[in-house]
């Protein structure tokens, strides 16, 4: 699997897996197991998924079956608001507390999961820590704008985030925030990539014809636009054929014209809308 | 003996309190029905057999009213609530939301504009509450959109900052918790018992308003100003206004307050705090509004 460098040197893979919304053990064995299979190390979750455990779990099996080493993975894992209104942005027992009962060493990434607003230049103050001690490998960010980046500068972060994690697909595509992590080499990654396929998504008339175009799914089409605007799609499926076919995107390559014409499809249109998730965004 | 039967009333109520609500409303309704039986008899033996029905009619219309009373309160609250953004994808890209008094939430007319604004009014909220609200919903407004302020000085002033349980279900648990604040489900669901005067009021403003009740009314504006108006109170009132302003502001929307003239001292302190906005902000859409049609005008805008 082909990789993308942060701007601290490490690396990170170019597609990654989600678990949001997963809750069966068994499910997730066989999706990290077919991941591994397809060359496929990158593993995103969070404390709000209940899904921290689960996968350290599966990946912790893969390891113990000789199929890949603990470096070979890269896992995300996020501050939840909840932990960062508890301990007044002092998150570092969440973090230990986590990686003693998912007896994971180190988080390959960790990442503010919503910038809550009274508490948020804190915690990020505190993951600068966390990473110099090498707790953490990367730290990042999850569903910043620009203002939130201008204010953890002015709360005194010294550290640029290597990643920023937002909501981006061909119907929001964030020019503005692309424009200044572009700027400030900070990697973006796209959760629901696929905008979760709804209706206006799977019936898009462009995405279709060029689905038919190069003879691949509408997904595939979708994950090859991120990956060729220089995003990290994290992409979550509870099917392994779907692993498969989300992770072949690297045999073919749009065209600059299509490119353009993917990323023209911008209508502002989130699923996670910001406020109903972290009040006072 | 007052202290013995103090006690023993403790005893009861302990021992009440643990049993399960099922089994308590149970025990609730085999009183009121022995109670109605009794009753319903007593009047037969005292009169006749068609006195006896009409009693016990009686009796069970008054026993089931506080019930319906409650059941249908805690519903027509919970369909209040803005939908859920994950199962709804609707209500994106708004062009404005609008937030506010009791007067709003009653004479705002939604006729064609459930398209275009994100209507979050509701019935007796404190001011904090409103502003909670608007941290909550806003993202459904696009870049650039209006956020409608309705004030009303008078009902703020008497509301205060009294967080009710309900504004549990209406805004993000995480401002609660940031609040210190905790949930309170047993409240929530027995509103009648627990705020009956809240309870009641709303209850028979809802039907009305349900019924058309307020579709071409107003509320009553008095001509006269409080001149004595304690300017302390007013200036808190501006300072909130402001806070609301500068949130809008620090997220690309535009804000509009409206202040409703109606009692003397609402008409006195829009005054003061019209005033100090003007020259400070010239750029803040402030109206004074009169009536329901002006309000309703503002907004469709």
């Amino acid at each position: 699997m082909e990789s993308v460098i942060l701007n601290n040197g490490c690396r990170m893979p170019k597609v990654m897996l989600g678990s949001f919304q997963m809750d069966d053990p068994a499910v997730m064995d066989d999706i990290v197991a077919t991941a591994v299979k397809e060359g496929v190390f990158g593993f995103d979750t969070s404390p709000s998924y209940k899904t921290e455990g689960m996968l350290a779990s599966s990946v912790l099996k893969q390891i113990k079956e000789g199929n890949a080493k603990r470096s070979d993975f890269f896992i995300d894992t996020k501050i939840d608001s909840w932990q960062m209104i508890a301990k007044k942005g002092d998150i570092r027992p969440y973090v230990m507390a986590a990686l003693d009962k998912t007896g994971l060493e180190y988080w390959d990434m960790l990442l503010i999961h919503w910038p809550q607003p009274e508490n948020f230049a804190a915690t990020y103050l505190t993951m600068e820590k966390l990473y110099e001690e090498g707790i953490v490998k990367n730290i990042g960010v999850c569903n910043f704008s620009v203002r939130h980046f201008e204010e953890i500068e002015k709360a005194g972060a010294h550290i640029v985030p290597m990643v920023a994690q937002n909501e981006i697909h061909p119907l929001n595509t964030e020019p503005e925030l692309t424009e200044y992590c572009r700027k400030h080499n900070i990697v973006i990654q796209a959760y629901s990539p696929l905008c979760r396929m709804i209706y206006k998504m799977k019936n898009n008339a462009l995405i279709n014809i060029l689905a038919e175009k190069y003879g691949k799914s509408p997904a595939q089409i979708i994950l090859r636009w991120h990956v060729q605007q220089g995003f990290v799609p994290i992409v979550k499926t509870s099917s392994s054929k779907r692993v498969i076919e989300n992770t072949d995107i690297f045999s073919f390559e749009l065209s600059k014209e299509d490119q353009e014409a993917v990323s023209k499809l911008d209508e502002h249109f989130k699923i996670f809308l910001e406020s109903r998730c972290c009040p006072g965004y | 003996m007052m202290h013995k039967i103090k006690s023993l009333f403790k005893k009861i109520i302990k021992k009440l309190a643990g049993i399960p609500n099922n089994k308590k409303s149970r025990l609730l309704m085999l009183i009121i029905s022995a109670f109605i039986a009794a009753v319903s008899v007593l009047v037969g033996l005292l009169t006749n057999v068609i006195a006896a029905i009409a009693a016990a009619v009686l009796l069970i219309i008054l026993s089931a009213f506080p019930a319906y009373v409650n059941t249908k309160t805690v519903y027509w609250l919970s369909k209040e609530r803005p939908t859920s953004y994950f199962q709804d994808l609707r209500f994106r890209n708004m062009e404005g939301i609008v937030v506010g008094s009791t007067k709003a939430w009653k004479y705002l007319d939604m006729n064609d504009l459930e398209d275009r604004i994100y209507n979050c009014t509701t019935y007796k909220r404190a001011f904090a509450m409103d502003f909670a609200t608007l941290k909550t919903y806003y993202s459904h407004v696009r870049k650039g959109g209006r956020v409608i302020l309705v004030v009303d000085y008078e009902e703020a002033e008497e509301i205060g900052y009294k967080i009710l349980p309900r504004d549990f279900n209406y805004i993000h648990p995480h401002i609660f918790l940031q609040l210190g604040k905790k949930a309170d489900k047993e409240k929530a669901a027995l509103p009648l018992i627990y705020y009956p005067g809240f309870t009641l009021r709303y209850f028979f403003y809802k039907l009305k308003k349900n019924m058309g009740g307020y579709r071409k009314g107003s509320w009553k504006l008095s001509k006269d100003k409080n001149l004595d108006i304690n300017t302390e109170k007013v200036k808190k009132m501006v300072d909130k206004i402001d806070a609301v302003v500068h949130f809008c502001w620090d997220r690309e929307l535009e804000p509009e307050v409206l202040l409703l003239n109606a009692g003397a001292d609402n008409n006195c302190a829009n005054d003061i705090i019209r005033a100090y906005f003007a020259p400070r902000f010239p750029e803040v859409n402030i109206q004074l509004v009169d009536d329901a049609a002006k309000m309703n005008e503002l907004i469709r805008a």
